[in-house]
């Protein structure tokens, strides 16, 4: 018997194949626990004994990648056996564990809810909330907070909810409180200060895990508040009935076990996703929020704002260097309100941002990008910190002398990720909450609540954990009062066995396409410079073809056996649909703005664009891009002239505007 | 960027890798008492199972298994998952 027939056989005592346990289900597949329990894969001892599970183990066809040679890892060991519950009910369903899922769902069940929070991963590890290295509130001893205000206004070019940023900053003690209470933003001395450099030390490390690590906390923080966690569950879809929310469903995809949970109120905190290549840890979140928002009917503001990231060819990639450095340290305080109301301070801020988080790396997509000769990055160019500031750490100067050794000469590892805080469901310029128009459904955190209050632009950094935070505790709230006059609905068999129909849809295809190749084509067409970077109407449209091809052409046929190459489908499916949204809201700003450079429009259009730009699902199905005016308060004196209201240059803009030529500043 | 197994013989079983991968990476061999690092191809190179991996099995490395871009290509899978052919389909 050679391997291929052993496994087989051994295939045949682990129970059903995969074919079998697909095709004769039919509406016995819908998620309830006995049927489910009872037909999962298992991984229990065949009956036949060692011999079938040592030839399984060693067929070498064990993996979607393994070739011989590359490692003695074992073989496939089966997918986990299927929870035991698979019907869920809550009263509020918080969807993501970050920043905005922790504050959303320990407040919520502080506030006597019952609680499931659901989450890709495992809370604490999973989406970007591990990568956190600063955070920031508002002390009204050393910070001013009307400077704070003027410095946002400027800097995310006249479009940030200034009305959003006020309440955000007063609310910020209170969200740094929750934080510090739960022990995630322990403060210790730095480990430049001790001496560790970045080239793997294994000591240091597991003295940090073992007393510090704040990662092993966030699940214990979301348990110890009675909130119920379900782990390595994908939502897939929000349930409604009349128009009103009544849960949501799952896939567990260890298992490849769909679940279903009743909820009266629903918390999307998913998080800022991104359309990147492997390798590059810019988040394991993959639209999935703005994929159900946008089919709820719901309008996505932000997309035309992409934060590119970055990172070095010394070291690309290098975990060391980008990312291991961020787990060892605490969450460093950061004085970022101490924004002196001062003309030249605001102005200095503001040409620097836009220097060296725009121009610098739009010029490297025009002009090339330059070998890493070893200049470094002089750090940020935050305000300084006053004297005797408590939240003042040594991380800021530490990090400088971090960065003398290297310099990020690789740009655009986080395709399609919004500036932080730039970006996601727009709930009308009045709300504060994260309320949608979907009787039920609240967004919170980056990437999934469009409150815009940096506008155009990451205008003040470090403010992302606690702006998340600050969202968290508003959506809680405000799903905690909605709550009170809801009744449980339970979501009905049919909406179950739909989804579970289109979850495992890629499972009956023999031929089809490997998810991890469309994400390489899709990486190929959105990753490209001239279309991540530096656009026109041409580039745009060149890509917005291609994407149109994947959507029509290669999702419906993408492929999948385990829940695991399921997830992927799943996940291709939302990053195409955002990488339509974001080519279309591209093609529809014509001008720069921010985060937005276009080679063809290289100039604010303040006549025409002063305002952002929402995508919805129209009628017919196909989106449809439309304006969203802003409060006339926020926009600024719009009768000063361009180079006041506008410090720093597009490249091609002084051409286009015929404006005189200014020594360049921060080129690389 | 990529995990890579440094021995195998140095996991102790565990778990922390399998619960904590966000890219589902890691199964576990439970007859075995070992993980399995069984889609590399979708590491994100964050470094967490590296970093709390207690008994120092897993490496980082700079390079990152792949396929190079095509025209198209099928999912290659575990040989006893696939769907069985109900009929042949030559031509059709």
């Amino acid at each position: 018997m050679n391997g291929y027939e052993s496994a087989k056989m051994a295939q045949g005592a682990y129970g059903v194949t995969r074919r079998n346990f697909l095709a004769g289900a039919g509406a016995a597949m819908a998620a309830t626990a006995l049927g489910m329990a009872g037909c999962a894969p298992s991984t229990q001892a065949p009956a036949d004994g060692d011999e079938a599970a040592d030839a399984l183990a060693s067929t070498g066809e064990t993996t979607s990648a393994r070739t011989s040679g590359i490692s003695d890892e074992l073989g496939f060991p089966g997918e986990e056996a299927a929870p035991s519950e698979t019907s869920y009910e809550c009263d509020i369903l918080v969807v993501g564990a970050g920043w905005a899922g922790l504050h959303a769902a320990v407040r919520s069940a502080r506030a006597g809810a019952k609680v499931i929070c659901v989450d890709k991963g495992k809370p604490g590890y999973s989406g970007l909330a591990p990568f956190s290295n600063s955070t920031t509130w508002f002390d009204e001893n050393f910070d001013d907070f009307e400077g704070s205000v003027n410095h946002d206004q400027m800097t995310g070019e006249y479009i940030a909810n200034l009305d959003w940023l006020r309440m955000y900053i007063n609310a910020t003690p209170d969200a740094w409180a929750l934080n510090d209470e739960l022990g995630i933003c322990e403060q210790y001395n730095s480990g430049i200060a001790d001496g560790y450099e970045h080239d793997q030390e294994y000591d240091y490390f597991e003295q940090y895990r073992d007393t510090s690590s704040r990662h092993a906390k966030w699940l214990p923080a979301l348990e110890d508040n009675g909130v119920q966690v379900l782990t390595h569950t994908m939502l897939t879809d929000v349930v409604t009935e009349d128009g009103r929310v009544t849960g949501a469903i799952g896939f567990q995809f260890r298992s490849s076990t769909v679940i279903s949970i009743s909820a009266k109120a629903v918390i999307l905190c998913t998080g800022p996703s991104s359309i990147r290549s492997a390798g590059y840890p810019t988040s394991g979140n993959t639209f999935d929020g703005e994929y159900i928002a946008y089919n709820l009917g719901l309008t996505i503001l932000g997309k035309e704002f992409d934060d590119f990231h970055q990172t070095n060819s010394w070291a690309a990639g290098d975990t060391s260097y980008n990312c291991l450095w961020d787990y060892v340290q605490p969450i460093n305080p950061v004085a970022i309100f101490n924004c002196k109301n001062d003309k030249e301070v605001i102005d200095n801020y503001v040409i620097g941002k836009g220097n060296f988080m725009i121009r610098s790396r739009v010029n490297q997509a025009l002009e090339g990008v330059a070998a890493c000769d070893g200049t470094g990055l002089k750090g940020d160019h935050s305000p300084e910190p006053a004297e005797g500031d408590p939240r003042y750490t040594d991380y800021l100067t530490n990090t400088q002398e971090l960065t003398a050794e290297t310099k990020a000469d690789i740009y655009g590892i986080a395709a399609g990720m919004n500036a932080h805080m730039c970006g996601g469901v727009y709930c009308g310029w009045d709300d504060m909450d994260g309320k949608t128009s979907v009787p039920g459904l609240y967004v919170a955190g980056d990437g999934t609540y469009g409150a815009m209050f940096l506008g155009a632009m990451y205008s003040l950094g470090c403010t992302t954990s606690t702006g998340c935070s600050v969202m968290g505790d508003r959506s809680a709230a405000a799903a905690v009062e909605y709550i009170k006059d809801v009744e449980q609905v339970p979501v009905s068999q049919e909406k179950i066995d739909a989804a579970t129909e289109e979850i495992f849809a890629p499972s009956k295809l023999e031929k089809g396409f490997d998810p991890s190749w469309a994400r390489d084509i899709l990486n190929a067409t959105m990753i490209a410079p001239q279309v991540h970077l530096a656009r026109t109407e041409e580039t745009l449209a060149a890509a917005l073809n291609q994407v149109e091809w994947l959507r029509d052409r290669v999702v419906p046929k993408l492929m999948g056996y385990t829940g695991h190459d399921l997830r992927l489908c799943m996940e291709m499916k939302h990053k195409v649909l955002a990488s339509e949204l974001k080519l279309r809201v591209q093609m529809a700003r014509k001008e720069s703005r921010g985060m937005h450079y276009r080679i063809d429009f290289p100039y604010r259009d303040d006549e025409n664009f002063l305002c952002y730009m929402g995508v919805r699902k129209g009628d017919d199905g196909n989106p449809v891009v439309e304006k969203v005016e802003i409060p006339d308060e926020w926009k600024g004196d719009t009768s000063l002239d361009y180079t006041d209201r506008y410090l720093w240059r597009f490249p091609g803009e002084e051409e286009a505007l015929g404006l005189p030529k200014e020594e360049k500043k921060g080129d690389r | 960027m990529s995990v890579i197994r440094k021995n195998l013989d140095d996991c102790i079983g565990c778990k922390t890798c399998t619960e904590i991968c966000p890219m589902d990476v890691f199964y576990f061999n439970d007859d075995e008492m070992k993980s399995v690092m069984l889609y590399p191809e979708n590491c994100q190179s964050c470094g967490q199972c590296y970093l709390y991996c207690q008994g120092r099995s897993l490496g980082m490395s700079t390079s990152q298994y792949g396929f190079a871009i095509t025209a198209g290509r099928a999912l290659r899978t575990f040989t006893e998952l696939m769907p069985e052919e109900e009929e042949k389909s030559w031509g059709k």
